[in-house]
């Protein structure tokens, strides 16, 4: 199986992600009109995605839960100060990264990680089978190690390259997107994405050649 | 760290691949039945938080009180010291509420045998209002008020009172020995 393939559908800016916002902004309108378990399906929709953005910030599975939480809770209690002039989603993600940001910032001295279990897939499989063309080792351990490598890799980043190119590479935004969410613009978001890819590219140098 | 300037298209492609090996971490289902099930607790204290009345009679509170911090903050303090004072036990026995503003001295009932032995309180203007048409310059046109409030006991127990509520300041201290229960007026302002 081919390494090189499309992994998971990229989230494009695009007319689905517009529409998307629309029908986002229709259902803030009725929690805004005092519908509140009209939330719930906003949860339901963000829960995964806000939680793996800040899973990759932090690499902590409990600390991303609870800062999940307090994101969507957050959302919840200042709902009414969402005027739409940015998507729901962007503001959602502003500030599951300020939740985040401020969370890192208070505990760097202290931080430890716990992953989550690495889940196997079509592509799970390439990969791994191309690394066995260079290493006989046993399969599960050869992913733990190439979990543990690459998360190492990650935390080595500063907090901002790691958010760009987590944004970017893992949850799928566009440039505008990314610079939407972090108050930055086009061009700094590209600047910090190749510094950060040139970093992993020597991080991860055994894994990629 | 070092590491190249420039890699090919096809580094970066295996590096994105390998990156995007990270959507894998994921949770399983009974972290998202625990996930929903404290959020849902959390999202409903948040809602009770929100709607609390004492949280809108708190900044409603809050509000009043900076549009009005001087006259609010005199006003509790006197309110604080009035009632400080009237907790006391020297004001019972027939007489529950006393102006510490009046210059007669008090009588305690003289049947009640528990204030036979209780303090009094006498209260002397030390700084008596001017005549309306006449000007007093024995203190400053802002000066506070002031009383002296003298305890009195037939013991004669060496006790001193300070009480403070501003804008008026209560000052006591002095006993007069051999005094009997009968008020008298001591004390004048070249006491102090």
């Amino acid at each position: 199986m081919s390494v090189i393939k499309t992994i998971t559908k990229p989230l494009v800016s695009s007319p689905e992600r517009r529409l998307e916002a629309d029908e986002d902004l229709v259902i803030v309108r009725k929690i805004q009109a005092g519908d509140v378990d009209a939330f719930d399906s906003l949860i339901l929709k963000y829960r995964e995605r806000v939680y793996s953005v800040i899973y990759n910030l932090t690499s902590n599975r409990e600390d991303a839960s609870d800062l999940t939480q307090e994101t969507f809770i957050k959302a919840f209690q200042s709902i009414n100060r969402f005027k739409g002039k940015s998507s729901f989603f962007t503001w959602l993600y502003r500030i599951a990264l300020n939740t985040s940001l401020t969370h890192l910032r208070k505990n760097k001295l202290r931080r430890f990680f716990s992953f989550e279990k690495m889940v196997e897939e079509d592509h799970t499989e390439g990969f791994i089978e191309n690394l066995k063309t260079e290493s006989d080792s046993d399969k599960a351990a050869l992913m733990t190690e190439l979990q543990e490598r690459l998360n190492d890799a990650f935390q080595k980043l500063s907090v901002k390259h790691r958010t760009v190119i987590t944004l970017f590479e893992i949850d799928g935004l566009s440039h505008k997107e990314i610079a939407d969410i972090v108050g930055t613009s086009i061009g700094t978001v590209r600047s910090r994405l190749h510094y950060a890819k040139q970093f992993l590219q020597g991080e991860l140098k055994d894994y990629i050649r | 760290m070092l590491f190249k300037k420039t890699f090919s298209p096809k580094d970066d492609e295996r590096l994105r691949h390998l990156v995007q090996l990270k959507r894998q971490e994921k949770p399983d289902e009974a972290f998202w039945d625990k996930f929903d099930e404290e959020m849902r607790s959390k999202q409903l204290a948040a809602l009770v938080r929100t709607q609390s009345w004492y949280e809108r009679v708190g900044k409603l509170s809050i509000l009043i009180a900076r549009k009005s911090a001087a006259a609010t903050a005199t006003a509790s303090i006197l309110a604080l010291g009035v009632f400080t004072v009237s907790q006391t036990d020297y004001f019972t026995g027939g007489q529950t509420t006393t102006s510490l503003t009046q210059t007669e001295p008090m009588h305690p009932a003289v049947d009640d045998a528990s204030a036979i032995d209780q303090p009094i309180f006498v209260v002397n203007d030390l700084h008596p209002q001017a005549e309306a048409n006449e000007v007093d310059f024995s203190y400053g046109i802002n000066a506070t008020p002031s009383y002296e409030i003298n305890a009195l006991t037939k013991k004669s127990i060496p006790v001193n009172y300070q009480i403070i509520a501003e804008p008026k300041q209560f000052t006591a201290g002095h006993i007069n020995s051999g005094t009997d229960l009968g008020a008298k007026v001591i004390g004048t302002w070249s006491h102090f």
